[in-house]
């Protein structure tokens, strides 16, 4: 008797071990996911990309700044009587960053991607490939935490005490407290309606039943139609 | 004088039952588009016009604004029969149910047979509103709502596929096919000055004013009429249905009597 008491003890206890095990290492895999997947989400774009992106801005500012300022610039200047600067504020307007780009757009592009490359740059996956990565890294990590759910749930439910991760048992709370306030709206509405539906008939009555010549409830269908 | 029991008895389908159907009736199944509310309160100082997204319509419910209207006061309010767009105000692009009403103006009639004098008042003819409620009841195809307001039976017949009235050709058949509805069952034939914009309906359990204050009453609400386009032309070429108490046949279903064995 004490033999076999003994051995079911162990065996609750290697059973308690392996669940607890697996669950720890499910909570590990889902900690990987979720680490990979804010990796995948801030990782900077690849170089190639990044230079792309220099020299459209570039590119950008340049043709602001001869939208802004490139008539005045040639029209002040270029004019026979009083030539001036005044069009671009007295000349302070041709040392600003647009009109860098607009007047040496390469050394524009080369004097940005220098002082990038003093700054430490880790690239991840293109802006292009940047979507389709995320969503799967969202479904492995879901079907992780699922799995984990589940498996809380089945020990849970065998006796075993582990407690579900903080959302999970935040969610689990909203979701109890959504189903119950839309059990609630439900039957306020229900309530407002029967309530109406009471005011309803009495007045119906007083209107059309009280005044015998007034009622036009039909005999016909009264009688479902089998009125002589 | 008293009443008939079986009119003081009887079981007119509630507002929670017959105003769903009508706004279902009205808004079909179509997945956008706004139906137009208008109406003021009893007291006068109130003034409604809105328009109520379809999306917005559920089985089995009354409209949220519909019942916060009928919950503060007798409104008189009246929703029009085609179904608006979303972007255009006021422009009709779709019909989901037929209409035909009927309306009458009280008579002065002395109950005893004398004419004028002693014990005449106003009443209403209550053998013409009854032919119409046969009429529209006996049709081939009974209306899926019938409503009594003072003065006006409405009948509506929802159908299974939606009209479009988006443009002017459209709502011009449309709005023949209706007059000849009306004409067949000796209905109010819309006049050639109306369009469908113009076309509403009253909604049970809110207030008539004209030509007297009376409460607008469901007297059927049954959902299983439904029909195509079809059903009701083939309807409107059968002859036509005689409001006479002797001919009429429901298409209803109705509890037969009791058999008793001897």
């Amino acid at each position: 008797m004490t033999e076999s008491l003994q051995t079911l003890t162990a065996r609750l206890s290697a059973a308690t071990k392996a669940a607890t095990t697996e669950i720890t290492d499910l909570r590990q895999r889902i900690a990987t996911a979720q680490q990979a997947l804010e990796t995948a989400r801030t990782a900077l774009v690849p170089m190639e990309e990044f230079e792309a992106r220099v020299r459209r801005v570039v590119q950008d500012a340049a043709a602001h700044w001869l939208d802004q300022h490139g008539r005045s610039l040639v029209y002040g200047l270029g004019q026979v009587e009083r030539p001036d600067l005044r069009g671009v504020k007295y000349g302070a307007e041709l040392l600003t960053w647009g009109a860098f780009c607009a007047a040496q757009p390469d050394a524009a592009v080369t004097r940005v991607l220098d002082l990038a490359r003093q700054v430490p740059y880790e690239a991840g996956s293109s802006s292009a490939d940047r979507p389709a990565l995320l969503k799967q890294l969202a479904r492995e990590l879901a079907t992780l935490e699922a799995a984990e759910e589940a498996a809380i749930d089945v020990a849970q439910a065998a006796g075993l005490t582990i407690a579900h991760r903080p959302e999970v048992t935040t969610r689990r709370a909203d979701e109890t407290r959504r189903r119950e306030l839309e059990a609630e709206r439900v039957a306020h509405r229900q309530q407002r309606q029967a309530a109406l539906d009471a005011a309803y008939v009495p007045r119906t009555r007083l209107v059309n039943l009280d005044v015998p010549s007034r009622t036009t409830r039909s005999a016909y269908i009264e009688s479902s139609g089998r009125v002589r | 004088m008293t009443a008939p029991a079986s009119v003081l008895t009887s079981e007119l389908p509630a507002l929670s039952v017959a105003l769903p159907l009508l706004f279902r009736t009205l808004a079909g199944t179509a997945p956008d588009g706004r139906l137009a509310i208008s109406g003021r309160s009893q007291q006068g100082v109130g003034q409604v016009q809105m328009y109520l997204p379809v999306q917005l319509i559920e089985d089995g419910w009354i409209p949220a604004p519909v019942l916060e209207r009928l919950e503060e006061d007798l409104w008189s309010l009246q929703v029009a029969l085609a179904v608006r767009d979303t972007d255009t105000v006021g422009r009709v692009h779709v019909l989901h149910a037929l209409v035909a009403s009927w309306s009458y103006a009280r008579v002065y009639r002395n109950e005893r047979g004398q004419e004028g004098g002693s014990g005449s008042h106003h009443v209403w003819p209550i053998e013409r509103l009854e032919a119409a409620i046969a009429t529209a009841e006996g049709f081939a195809v009974p209306p899926t709502l019938l409503i009594r307001a003072a003065g006006r039976i409405t009948a509506l017949w929802a159908l299974s596929a939606p009209i479009d009235v988006g443009d002017r050709a459209q709502q011009d058949a449309a709005l023949a096919r209706l007059r000849r509805l009306a004409a067949v069952l000796g209905a109010d034939v819309p006049g050639e000055d109306l369009g469908l914009e113009d076309l509403d309906v009253i909604l049970p359990g809110s207030l008539t004013r004209e030509p007297e204050a009376d409460i607008a009453v469901a007297l059927v609400a049954d959902p299983s009429c439904r029909y195509d386009l079809a059903q009701i032309d083939a309807a409107l070429e059968a002859p036509a249905p005689s409001p006479s108490r002797t001919v009429r046949a429901t298409k209803r279903s109705a509890p037969q009597p009791e058999q008793v064995t001897p």
